[in-house]
């Protein structure tokens, strides 16, 4: 009887769980605000402070898809177990696991030139510390673009999240490159290049 | 006079200088922070003006800014991110395109999102697509002369015959009679086990009902961070010596799909 009772007990948890899980699922893949991606202290209030525990459970359901849960701090990277506060304050979204192949970027919408300048741009900003002068990423990318294509992609990069800048005209890495571009593989690649 | 005029010229100099590493991103350790800390000691008796003052203060706020910008400098420089700025100038003036961004995409990983409308949004777009009234005739009735553009208020809606005063009292009344014995029996309620009802619209209805009688001083709500509730609680103060505190209005958001769960954690 307590056996069953148990089983009975166990199978509720599964069936809540499971909801959760869908949840947590249907929050990060939908759209909420104009920036993709979910905040930790809205999960943590939709899904209960056991969030993280369902976004691992989520991550390994994802993981057969190729598909992983990226969560990016405010503070940048954080060596440490993040505490709660920073957890709180961190986005996360779902991104693509592996790398995409050739025939992927064929199908995403991208010019490999677009794709070479966004390279060029995050390696100079991350080499000098994360900020670099607009005129100066400029001058780099027009010896390989004309003008108007240099100042068409910053401008684009910086509106789509991948570069922000400040008043005094500074990039700096975007929050949408800090959530897609593993900066030190691609400092390593084009350094093997 | 032209002591203090050259040592102006020295402060405005320290600025000036801190100015420019910031802004130009330039190696901040080129800032001799010791030495313009000692000339700003020495200079810091002459100054009398206000202004004076003001510009010592933001030289010492740029030199402040360098020791950070020296710290995150150390920091950067330390970690595994840290490439000569200058040998990944280099490497990016070699590499051709292609290599580029192959080298891109094995770093790349885009974020997956679903952009989609849902059977519900569409069916709710067809109401208001269908209840819609020509532009024509919609500029007639709202840009008529004299006619202002601004939000309905309670008297509007009376106008509009939407609202009787009377009703509207009369339920205001009512809901503040039960909020007052409630609060009598409790210091404090809960916020959604109080506008809580058997139906969505009751639910709707004495949550707007609710913010008349909260503006109007009657209680006030309060705000527990750490459960993430809010509560309604009596006002203790006279209401005219509440109106000279700074009042501050607090959006409490609220649909269909909320009041169902609240409904369900009811039971």
């Amino acid at each position: 009887m307590e056996e069953d009772w148990g089983g009975e007990r166990l199978s509720e948890r599964e069936v809540e769980i499971d909801r959760r899980l869908k949840r947590a699922s249907q929050l990060l893949f939908f759209q909420r605000h104009r920036r993709p991606g979910i905040r930790g202290w809205e999960l943590k209030k939709i899904l209960g402070k056991d969030f993280m525990d369902i976004i691992g459970l989520l991550n390994s359901e994802l993981d057969r898809l190729n598909l992983q849960v990226k969560v990016v701090f405010e503070e940048g990277n954080i060596r440490d177990k993040p505490s709660e506060e920073q957890l709180d304050r961190a986005r996360f979204f779902v991104t693509i696991k592996n790398p995409l192949t050739a025939s992927d970027l064929m199908a995403s919408g991208w010019r490999i030139d677009d794709l070479a300048a966004l390279a060029a741009s995050i390696a100079l900003i991350t080499s000098r510390q994360g900020r670099a002068p607009r005129s100066d990423i400029e001058q780099i990318l027009r010896e390989k673009f004309p003008k108007w294509r240099v100042d068409i992609n910053l401008d684009r990069f910086i509106r789509i999240g991948y570069l922000s800048k400040d008043e005094h005209d500074m990039l700096y890495i975007g929050w949408r490159s800090r959530a897609e571009i593993d900066q030190k593989t691609l400092m390593e690649l084009l350094l093997a290049k | 006079m032209p002591t203090n005029k050259v040592s102006l010229e020295d402060l405005l100099r320290v600025v000036e200088m801190c100015r420019t590493v910031e802004v130009r991103g330039v190696n901040p350790f080129e800032v001799d922070v010791k030495a313009s800390l000692v000339k700003l000691k020495k200079l810091l008796p002459n100054w009398r003006l206000l202004d004076e003052l003001l510009l010592d203060v933001e030289a010492i706020n740029g030199i402040s800014s360098i020791i950070k910008l020296q710290s995150d400098w150390i920091k950067h420089r330390s970690s595994s991110l840290y490439i000569d700025p200058l040998f990944v100038e280099l490497k990016i003036r070699l590499l051709d395109s292609k290599t580029m961004s192959e080298a891109f995409l094995d770093a790349w990983h885009p974020i997956v999102e679903i952009n989609q409308v849902f059977p519900q949004r569409l069916k709710k777009a067809i109401d208001y697509w269908n209840c819609l009234l020509p532009l024509s005739e919609r500029w007639k009735e709202d840009f008529t002369p004299g006619s202002t553009v601004g939000p309905l208020e309670v008297d509007d809606l009376i106008k509009l015959r939407v609202l009787s005063m009377k009703d509207f009292d009369g339920r205001m009344k009512k809901l503040l009679k039960e909020l007052t014995s409630k609060l009598i029996a409790k210091d404090k309620i809960d916020y959604w086990d109080f506008i809580y009802a058997d139906t969505f619209e009751e639910t709707l209805e004495r949550a707007y009902l609710v913010s008349f009688i909260l503006t109007e001083g009657f209680a006030t709500l309060i705000n527990d961070p750490l459960e993430e509730r809010t509560f309604i609680v009596p006002l203790r103060e006279t209401r005219e010596s509440s109106a000279k505190k700074r009042s501050i209005s607090l959006p409490i958001a609220f649909d269909y799909e909320h009041w169902k769960r609240i409904g369900e954690e009811r039971g």
